[in-house]
C-alpha cells in the first residue's frame, strides 16, 4: 500500500463524524467474525465428517478381525483348517489402504486396537495382534521406543504390552526406573504381562516411588495371574525406597507370607510412621500368638493414628492376656480410641464384653453409646 | 433370543452386538444403566448382559431390579472387568446367573449365551 493510498482513507474517515466511523469499523469487525465462524464451523463438520468416517471404516474392520476365523468355513473347523486361517491376512477394508498413509487414521486405528484388545482373550484376542502386525504397526513401535519424545515412548511400551509383542520385550527393563512417570507405569505394567510375578525384579532397584494407584494396579494384574511362591519379597521389604516397603508389605498380605512375619515385625520399627501403619495391618493377616504383644510394647511410642491402627489389629489377634491393656484404654481422652479398645475387647468375647461392663465409667457417656453400638454390631 | 446389552463402551457395544446378531438374537443396545432398565421393561428379554460401571444406574443395580421384578424369566449375565472377588460374590448374591471377567472371549460368551437359550427354549 502506497502513502498516498493511505492519506486518501485517512481522508475518507477523517469527513464522518466519529459514530458512524465505529459504526463502519464494528460492522466490518462482525462481518470478519461472521466468516471466520463459518469457516471455522466448515472445519469442524469436515473434521468430523472425516472422524465418522474413520470411526465406521476402523470399526467395521475390528469386527471383522475379531470374528476372522469364524468368517472362514464352520461346522468342520479341524485344527489344520484353523492354523491355514491363522496365517492367511486379514482382508482390509475396501479404501482402508490410502488412510494408512495418514497419521491421525492410524494413531486412530492403534488407540481402537489397543482399547478393544484389553477386553478380549482367545481367538479374537490373537487376531488383533495380527491385524496390527499386518499392518506394520510393530515396526512404528520400534521407531517411537527410540524416540526422545517421552509420551512417543510411554505410548510404544504400551502397545508392546497390550499387543504381546514379545520380539520387544527385552527392550522395556530399560524403562523401569525411567524418570518420567507415565513411561514407568506403562513399564511396570507391560513387565508384569510378559513376566508375571518374575516380572517383579524390577523392584530390586527402583529408586523412584511407586504411586498408591500403581500399586493398585499392579496388585490387580497379579491377582489375575495363577498364584506362585515368587521370590524377593525379603529384599524389598529391606528397600530404601519407602513406596517399595509399602508394596512389598501388601505382596505379604495378600498373599499370606507367614515365613515373612519377622520382617514385617522390623518393618514396626521403621522411619516412615505410613510404613509402621501397613505393618501394623499387615499383622491382622499373619496369625501369631506373638503379635498382640508387639503391637502393645509399641502402643505408646506410636503416632495416633497408628494407635488407632494397633487397636484395629488387636480387633483380629487379641486374646485374654490383652485385656488389661485394653481396659486402660477406655479411660482414653480420646473417644476413637475408647471405641476402638472396647471393639477389641467385645472381639475377644463374652470375658471381654464383661471387661467393659464392669469398668467404672461403662455407665457413663461415651461408654454407654459405644456398648449400645458394639451390642448392635454383634446382632 | 431376546438381549439387552448394556455397556457404555460404544465399541464393546457394537462388537458384541455385530457378534450376538451373527448367532441369530435380537438385540436391543443400552449405553447406560438407565436406558437399560427401560429397555427391559419395554422388551422384556430373555437375557440381559451388563457391564458393571455404567452412568446413572450401575450394572449390580441391573441386576438387583431385574432379579427383583423378573426373578425367573429374565437371565443376567454381568460382563466386567472387575474381576475382585467381593464384586462378583456381590452380583451372584444379587441373583446374576453368570460372570465374565474382562479380557473374555466372545466365542466363549456365546457359547454361554446358546446354554442359557436351550435353557429358555426347553
Amino acid at each position: 500500500m502506497r502513502l498516498s493510498d493511505l492519506n486518501i482513507q485517512i481522508d475518507f474517515f477523517s469527513g464522518l463524524p466519529f459514530p458512524l466511523i465505529a459504526a463502519i469499523l464494528f460492522s466490518f469487525f462482525i462481518v470478519v467474525l461472521f466468516i471466520y465462524i463459518l469457516i471455522y464451523q466448515g472445519i469442524l463438520r469436515a473434521r468430523q465428517k472425516q472422524t465418522d468416517r474413520w470411526n465406521t471404516l476402523t470399526d467395521d474392520m475390528i469386527y471383522k478381525v475379531i470374528f476372522h476365523e469364524d468368517d472362514n468355513p464352520d461346522g468342520d473347523q479341524t485344527a489344520e483348517l484353523l492354523d491355514i486361517v491363522s496365517r492367511t491376512n486379514i482382508e482390509l477394508p475396501f479404501g482402508m489402504a490410502k488412510h494408512l498413509h495418514n497419521t491421525n487414521f492410524r494413531k486412530t486405528l492403534i488407540q481402537k486396537l489397543i482399547a478393544v484388545k484389553l477386553n478380549m482373550s482367545g481367538a479374537a484376542s490373537d487376531n488383533l495382534t495380527r491385524l496390527f502386525r499386518q499392518l506394520n504397526f510393530d515396526k512404528q513401535v520400534l521407531k517411537m521406543l527410540n524416540s526422545s519424545s517421552w509420551y512417543k515412548i510411554a505410548s510404544a511400551i504400551q502397545q508392546i504390552g497390550v499387543m504381546e509383542l514379545d520380539e520387544y520385550k527385552h527392550r522395556i527393563f530399560e524403562f523401569v526406573d525411567h524418570e518420567r512417570g507415565l513411561i514407568r507405569v506403562e513399564a511396570h505394567n507391560a513387565i508384569l504381562k510378559f513376566y508375571g510375578f518374575e516380572g517383579l525384579r524390577f523392584l530390586d532397584n527402583a529408586t523412584y516411588p511407586i504411586t498408591k494407584w500403581q500399586q493398585i494396579k499392579l496388585l490387580d494384574q497379579l491377582a489375575s495371574l495363577p498364584t506362585e511362591h515368587f521370590t524377593g519379597i525379603e529384599v524389598w521389604l529391606e528397600s530404601k525406597n519407602d513406596t517399595i516397603v509399602l508394596f512389598a508389605l501388601n505382596l505379604v498380605k495378600n498373599y499370606h507370607r507367614f515365613e515373612l512375619f519377622d520382617q514385617v515385625v522390623v518393618c514396626l520399627r521403621h522411619n516412615n510412621p505410613m510404613v509402621r501403619q501397613k505393618a501394623i495391618s499387615v499383622l491382622k493377616n499373619l496369625p501369631s500368638e506373638k503379635s498382640a504383644a508387639i503391637l502393645t510394647d509399641i502402643y505408646f511410642s506410636e503416632t495416633a493414628n497408628n494407635q488407632l491402627a494397633i487397636l484395629r489389629t488387636l480387633e483380629s489377634v487379641s486374646t485374654d492376656t490383652e485385656i488389661p491393656f485394653l481396659v486402660s484404654l477406655l479411660s482414653d481422652e480420646v473417644d476413637a480410641v475408647k471405641l476402638a479398645s472396647a471393639k477389641a475387647l467385645a472381639a475377644i468375647g463374652q470375658v471381654g464384653i464383661e471387661a467393659i461392663q464392669s469398668h467404672p465409667a461403662s455407665s457413663q457417656y461415651p461408654l454407654t453409646q459405644i456398648i449400645a453400638q458394639i451390642q448392635e454390631e454383634a446382632a | 433370543m431376546k438381549i439387552v446389552i448394556a455397556e457404555d463402551d460404544e465399541l464393546m457395544l457394537k462388537t458384541l452386538e455385530f457378534r450376538l446378531k451373527r448367532d441369530g438374537h435380537e438385540i436391543f443396545l443400552a449405553r447406560d444403566g438407565k436406558a437399560a432398565l427401560d429397555l427391559i421393561d419395554q422388551y422384556m428379554p430373555d437375557l440381559v448382559i451388563t457391564d458393571i460401571m455404567m452412568p446413572y444406574s450401575t450394572g449390580l443395580e441391573i441386576v438387583g431390579s431385574v432379579k427383583q421384578k423378573y426373578p425367573d424369566k429374565i437371565k443376567v449375565i454381568v460382563l466386567s472387568g472387575m474381576g475382585q472377588e467381593s464384586v462378583i460374590l456381590e452380583a451372584f448374591r444379587l441373583g446374576a446367573d453368570d460372570y465374565i471377567t474382562k479380557p473374555f472371549s466372545p466365542n466363549e460368551l456365546s457359547v454361554r449365551i446358546r446354554r442359557f437359550a436351550d435353557s429358555v427354549k426347553s
